[in-house]
């Protein structure tokens, strides 16, 4: 007898949407894709100086060629409240 | 999430910097990045963020996301079986804790490692589901196991994937199965099997097959029947729903439309209307909660459904101005201008439906 019985962490209809739009997106993609090594933040975060290598990183990962896509930085500047004066 | 991508350019603005915003700056491009790529593969959702996220999350890329949090509030719809009509915005982090337990499951994953990063509040719902799927192997979603398109499958193929113990191949595949004859008795018999399943989700998806049938049976009609006594509100209205499509709403069927138009939620009055506003000729027993729930519509300013009552107050009687006036003038006479502007509304509306009718 199961005493203590194990569940997901979503209910049914939220579990099934999910893994639907996954397979969606395999059909897509292709299923080795879901299939990738998983990164760490550690690879990911911290140890580029540039955008730029993040895009050729994930293109790397993905055997995905990046070279056409554009990379512009525009940083939102955040306005200061008017104070007086 | 900061920054776009402009699909036409394959251009991506960031507006972070990743010196000041390293996380959420990694994220960004790792999400324009991967929409590009949606974008190239021809993917019909690319423009919407929560299949971006999944995308990312999927191909082994996600554990930035769990450091940022972009949805406080879902926002949900009361149809839970509508996931195209309301698409959310992003990944929610339950969402995102069960994505990257199946990313886990699917990889045969057993150390956490690349999670150790993960904050507890992602990381324990995905470590619930990651022990759920390892004991129960229940996901529809198995790249592992099945490299070829799975979503344009057979209906054989769906059959039997709607005979599967795991409650989400019941409800996927119960959205592609297809009951189009009375002589397909498998499939039929498949549906009558799942408008009696005991679990909701399995339950409501069966219901949304059965109201898309073109021709309606005997027996699903009678299920859908039955499921009118559901205690569930959402079971309750998608049996209206489905048995209005059908053009199944009876005399029994309007009784329980009448109860329907006295509930607190306002999908179900919105299916008992609806199912009683597909009946021109009611029987008199109709109008007495009608007007009350028409009345209260107009007490809480609620005009949307002024204006769906007044519609079927014009299909019910001979002279709806008249019947109107009687309604309103002894109590509620404050509101008798709104009545007949949502009157004229109407009125509008039919000429212009049979204007167009004749242009077709």
């Amino acid at each position: 007898m199961a005493f203590f019985k194990t569940v997901p962490n979503l209910p049914d209809m939220e579990k099934a949407r999910i893994e639907h739009a996954l397979q969606r997106l395999a059909d897509c993609l292709g299923a080795e894709k879901f299939l990738l090594p998983y990164q760490s933040l550690h690879s990911m975060v911290g140890i580029f100086q540039a955008p730029e290598q993040i895009v050729e990183f994930v293109g790397d990962h993905l055997a995905f060629d990046v070279t056409d896509i554009q990379l512009v930085v525009e940083p939102q500047v955040l306005k200061k409240s008017g104070g007086g004066g | 999430m900061p920054g776009e991508y402009d699909p036409e350019t394959r251009q991506i603005t960031l507006t972070t910097e990743l010196s000041d915003e390293p996380v959420l700056t990694t994220a960004a491009v790792v999400h324009h990045v991967v929409r590009d790529l949606l974008c190239q593969q021809r993917f019909e959702y690319h423009h919407l963020p929560e299949y971006v996220d999944l995308a990312v999350v999927g191909i082994g890329l996600g554990v930035p996301l769990s450091q940022i949090n972009l949805v406080n509030e879902k926002g949900l719809f009361w149809d839970t079986t509508e996931w195209e009509t309301f698409p959310r915005p992003f990944l929610d982090q339950q969402d995102l804790a069960y994505a990257l337990a199946l990313s886990a499951w699917v990889r045969g994953e057993t150390s956490w490692s690349w999670l150790d990063a993960v904050p507890s509040v992602i990381k324990k719902p995905a470590q619930k589901s990651l022990k759920y799927l390892s004991k129960t192997n229940d996901s529809f979603f198995r790249p592992q196991e099945v490299r070829a398109a799975k979503l344009t499958q057979g209906q054989n193929a769906w059959l039997e994937t709607v005979a599967q113990h795991s409650i989400s191949e019941q409800i996927i595949g119960l959205r592609y199965l297809q009951v189009t004859s009375d002589s397909d008795t498998r499939q039929l018999a498949a549906l009558l099997d799942k408008l009696r399943s005991d679990n909701p989700a399995v339950l409501l998806n069966a219901i949304n097959n059965a109201g898309a049938m073109k021709k309606a049976n005997a027996g699903v009609v009678d299920e859908l029947n039955l499921l009118l006594e559901n205690r569930n509100d959402q079971i309750r209205a998608k049996a209206m729903f489905a048995l209005t499509r059908l053009a199944a709403v009876d005399e029994g069927v309007i009784k329980f439309a009448i109860k329907m138009l006295e509930s607190h939620s306002k999908f179900v009055i919105y299916a008992g209307l609806l199912g009683l506003s597909s009946v021109s000729d009611v029987p008199s027993s109709v109008f007495p909660a009608a007007n009350r729930a028409f009345i209260r519509s107009l007490q809480t300013c609620d005009y949307e459904f002024v204006g769906l009552f007044v519609s079927a107050f014009q299909q019910w009687v001979d002279d709806p101005e008249i019947y109107l006036k009687n309604l309103l003038q002894e109590d509620s006479p404050e509101y008798f201008e709104i009545a007949m502007e949502a009157l004229t509304s109407a009125r509008e509306r039919l000429v212009e439906l049979s204007t167009e009718s004749i242009e077709i």
